[in-house]
């Protein structure tokens, strides 16, 4: 046995004697039978709280107070088995077979506290009373019958006070208080004290109603319920059902009447028991009932800080809209990743984020929501910096209960480093078709010149070294004859040359196929994506009715569309352009030609440059040959299409139309 | 034409280039033997004192820079002129500072390179002692040549020496390529240079 069950022991024994000695005294004092027992209450509350371990106290302290009560050691030692048979008996119903929880946290605790607890013990304390009564041979007599069912009452009674003060004291033990928690639990108590003073002790005023008046403690008690908890409930219950008992036994007290029959004394009691014990279930249920909304709301506040903490610390932002996509919640992380602070961002719609090129798909997506598609899409936008900012968002739209869209909850993942990531190893598989294609035009350059060196230089050293020779008359006519053969040999082959370019540049190279206009703006877009992101430029195609279609070979009009798409890129990056964005349209234009237009936002052409731009070796660029223009010209032309430059007001167009398939 | 002992090794894969060379030097009396790659031309190894090398720094096997590098390590010390195509002057360049005696850029004109040649040849047979004072004497020159450029010009000079074309040198300088055309027009004559490998060379003699 640890020495703290030797310390409850003790404890729950000197509680024991002092409840029941403090009533024994009262009683000695009045000469009544005992109309409130408070010791059966300790008992119980101690084993409901300890268990089994403190029932040796409980049984000492019987057997101690049985022969205080001046009995026999025979007799103390029958009502110590007896009491200790009632009490284990209560304690297993309630903690074993119902399982109450001991705080009395919730109404069904308290409700089956009061049913079973207040119940059994005097049930059992009664019968075994009419047991003595019977083999003592005094059963029926009207007197101890009386004696019997009061004094089972007054420990149903006793339990209902005590034990739920004791219980209610155990739980809120090391619960913290404000100041002011504690000056309105003096203010109330003291109350509370002084009404049931002036109620049950007989101060007041014969012409007030003796059966209304007693209801006055019900506010007070309820104040606890309500305000303070099942500790002050308990507390003041306790207070005013003493001072309601006691006042009761010295005959004042609205409950007072002639008690010379049996029957009278027991209506006596009665009344005052039934009032007492309304009062403490009432107000333990509502002390109950007022705990357990308190802790629901406790638990609804724990969740939604819950919620709320896994939602800031989510890696994705979150953000509510309403109806009309305006935001009403934002999370921290939602303004980090568009680095705009809440107030900014509230009230706005998700387009103030949005670059303007991308407006449509912002509608679009706003639009599936109302239609209560959750269908998950990239958007790009821009930060408060500046920055462009490219992001996942997965919608969740809510509809009210009426059926209308009420707004949308929507995920939002950061993936612009996600993004840089993939086109750097997207990169190194594209950025070689991609160099590859659009840098053959200027290797092309380079390659013709070569090929036409060759025969010029000897040409050129044949005619040198003749003319020196045919100086000196050093040259035979049969010399002269072999030289001239090579020089027309050297001619020949430098005029094949460019008889082979032209061949390319006609396309007669190539392999004309049927190109859905689609698929060319695809490739053509993912070419030039990781440049195009490279230079913060927006590209977008728009390939007309989606049944647009050309023949030619797709490798020389993507050469074309890419060099294209690489100058308006360019372009765009050279200036300080605010708006940077380049656009591929497809159109069906007359006579069975399909148009496809590079739009620009950049810098424009001059209207002195526009008939120049396609002119062989004309270049505005500090690295450039000048030919990728004059040989997308040459392409276009051989397949019968046409290419110019036009400027509108701002940037620039390249149109360029290829007969429809 | 005074017959001579000096001989020309020419090494070009493509035969009308030989033809129309080993031609264009028998015109001024110049012999000269034929390759068409430089590991046949290695192999055959025909060393003469008073020879020189022409050959294309472009080539299937071994390239121009590749040559120069073998015949260094095999202790052969023939000047070598180098002929470069089109977009090739940085090769060129880098050739130059590698010992080469010259570049020339095709298509050439017949003088300019039989003028490479007779200066190949006269390194080639010069004592190295008076080869020596001659180079103290150039140097002066040299220097006093170069304290006549501008600072701009300096900087032309610098870029254009490394092989840079006219229009990369106007976007490091931030000028526009008319500029640097004047400027490069303005350093040549300043330097008394005829073609740019001279220029080449007086930017690697100056260090």
């Amino acid at each position: 046995m640890s020495l703290n069950t030797v310390v409850w022991n003790v404890g729950v024994a000197l509680g024991y004697i002092v409840a029941c000695e403090s009533v024994a005294a009262w009683l000695r004092l009045s000469h009544i039978p005992p109309i409130i027992w408070y010791a059966s209450g300790v008992g119980l509350a101690a084993l409901l709280l300890r268990g089994l371990s403190v029932l040796p106290g409980i049984l000492v302290a019987a057997f101690i107070c049985a022969l205080l009560g001046e009995a026999s050691p025979e007799l103390a030692l029958l009502s110590m088995a007896a009491i200790g048979l009632q009490l284990t008996f209560a304690w297993w119903l309630l903690a074993r077979v119902l399982k109450i929880d001991v705080a009395l946290s919730h109404v069904r605790d308290v409700v089956v506290f009061i049913a079973v607890g207040c119940t059994v013990v005097p049930l059992l304390n009664a019968a075994i009373m009419l047991l003595r009564d019977y083999l003592r041979g005094t059963a029926g007599d009207p007197v101890e019958l009386v004696r019997s069912q009061v004094t089972a009452m007054g420990e149903a009674v006793g339990i209902l006070l005590i034990a739920p003060f004791i219980l209610a004291i155990a739980a809120a033990w090391r619960r913290r208080r404000s100041w002011s928690m504690h000056v309105e639990s003096l203010v109330l108590q003291v109350a509370n004290a002084t009404v049931a003073l002036v109620v049950f002790g007989g101060m007041m005023a014969s012409s007030m109603s003796a059966e209304s008046l007693p209801y006055a403690i019900f506010p007070l008690t309820y104040w606890a319920a309500f305000r303070l908890g099942m500790r002050d409930t308990a507390l003041a219950l306790l207070v005013a059902a003493t001072i309601a008992v006691g006042c009761h036994s010295l005959g004042v007290g609205p409950f007072v009447m002639a008690h010379s029959t049996p029957a009278n004394a027991f209506a006596h009691y009665a009344s005052l028991y039934l009032f007492l014990i309304v009062l403490s279930s009432t107000s333990l249920l509502a002390a109950a009932t007022q705990q357990e909304r308190e802790a629901a709301e406790a638990g609804v506040r724990e969740s939604e800080q819950r919620y709320r903490t896994l939602i800031e610390r989510m890696n994705e932002g979150v953000n509510i809209t309403d109806a009309q996509a305006r935001m009403t919640y934002v999370s921290d992380r939602f303004c980090a990743i568009v680095g705009y602070p809440r107030e900014e961002l509230l009230g706005q719609t998700g387009a103030m984020l949005t670059v303007p090129e991308q407006h449509g798909a912002w509608e679009e997506s706003h639009r599936k929501r109302r239609a209560g598609l959750s269908e998950s899409h990239s958007l790009t936008m821009r930060r408060k910096d500046g920055s462009l900012l490219h992001v996942w968002i997965s919608p969740r739209p809510q509809f009210g209960p009426d059926g209308a869209y009420a707004g949308s909850l929507n995920v939002v993942l950061d993936i612009t480093d996600r993004r840089l990531a993939e086109d750097r190893a997207r990169a190194h598989l594209d950025q070689l078709a991609h160099v590859a294609r659009v840098a053959s035009m200027g290797e092309m350059a380079s390659a013709i010149a070569h090929e036409v060196n060759q025969p010029l230089t000897a040409i050129a050293n044949y005619a040198s070294a003749s003319l020196r020779l045919m100086q000196d008359n050093r040259m035979s006519p049969a010399e002269a004859m072999a030289v001239m053969k090579q020089l027309a040999d050297e001619a020949e082959r430098a005029g094949e040359v460019v008889r082979k370019m032209r061949g390319f540049v006609r396309g007669e190279d190539g392999h004309p196929v049927h190109i859905a206009v689609v698929d060319l703006f695809a490739d053509v877009l993912r070419l030039s994506g990781p440049e195009a992101r490279a230079h913060d430029v927006v590209l977008e195609a728009n390939a007309g009715t989606g049944s647009l279609a050309v023949t030619a070979d797709v490798i020389q009009l993507q050469q074309v569309l890419l060099n294209l798409v690489r100058n308006a890129i360019e372009a765009i990056a050279s200036s300080s352009a605010v708006v940077r964005q380049v656009t591929l349209t497809a159109m069906l234009a007359d006579n069975g030609m399909v148009e496809m237009r590079v739009t620009d936002s950049g810098p424009g052409i001059p209207a002195d440059d526009l008939d120049r731009v396609f002119t062989p070796f004309h270049t505005t660029k500090s690295d450039g040959v000048g030919i990728g223009l004059a040989l997308s010209r040459s392409i276009v032309e051989a397949y019968g299409g046409r290419v110019w430059a036009s400027a509108p007001s701002a940037g620039a167009v390249v149109h360029l139309t290829i007969p429809a398939a | 034409m005074p017959a001579s002992d000096a001989i020309v090794y020419v090494i070009d894969d493509e035969a009308p280039i030989r033809d129309s060379l080993a031609m264009l030097l028998r015109s001024v009396g110049l012999a000269s033997m034929l390759f068409p790659d430089a590991p046949r031309f290695l192999a055959a190894a025909p060393w003469r004192d008073h020879a020189c090398v022409i050959a294309d720094v472009r080539m299937p096997g071994m390239s121009g820079l590749e040559l120069q590098d073998e015949m260094r390590k095999r202790g052969v010390a023939l000047p070598i002129i180098i002929v470069t195509g089109h977009g090739d002057i940085g090769m060129a360049v880098r050739a130059m500072k590698n010992g080469a005696a010259d570049f020339i850029e095709k298509p050439f004109n017949g003088q300019v390179l039989l003028d490479a040649v007779h200066r190949a040849l006269a390194h080639a047979a010069a004592p190295p002692a008076s080869a020596a004072v001659a180079t103290e004497g150039d140097r002066e020159d040299l220097e006093r040549r170069i304290a006549s450029l501008s600072p701009r010009e300096r900087e032309v000079m610098a870029l254009v020496a490394e092989g840079l074309p006219n229009k990369s040198v106007a976007t490091r300088l931030d000028l526009s390529t008319r500029t640097v055309e004047v400027h490069r027009a303005k350093v040549m004559e300043k330097m008394g240079a005829r073609s740019l490998a001279e220029l080449v060379r007086m930017n690697i003699a100056a260090g």
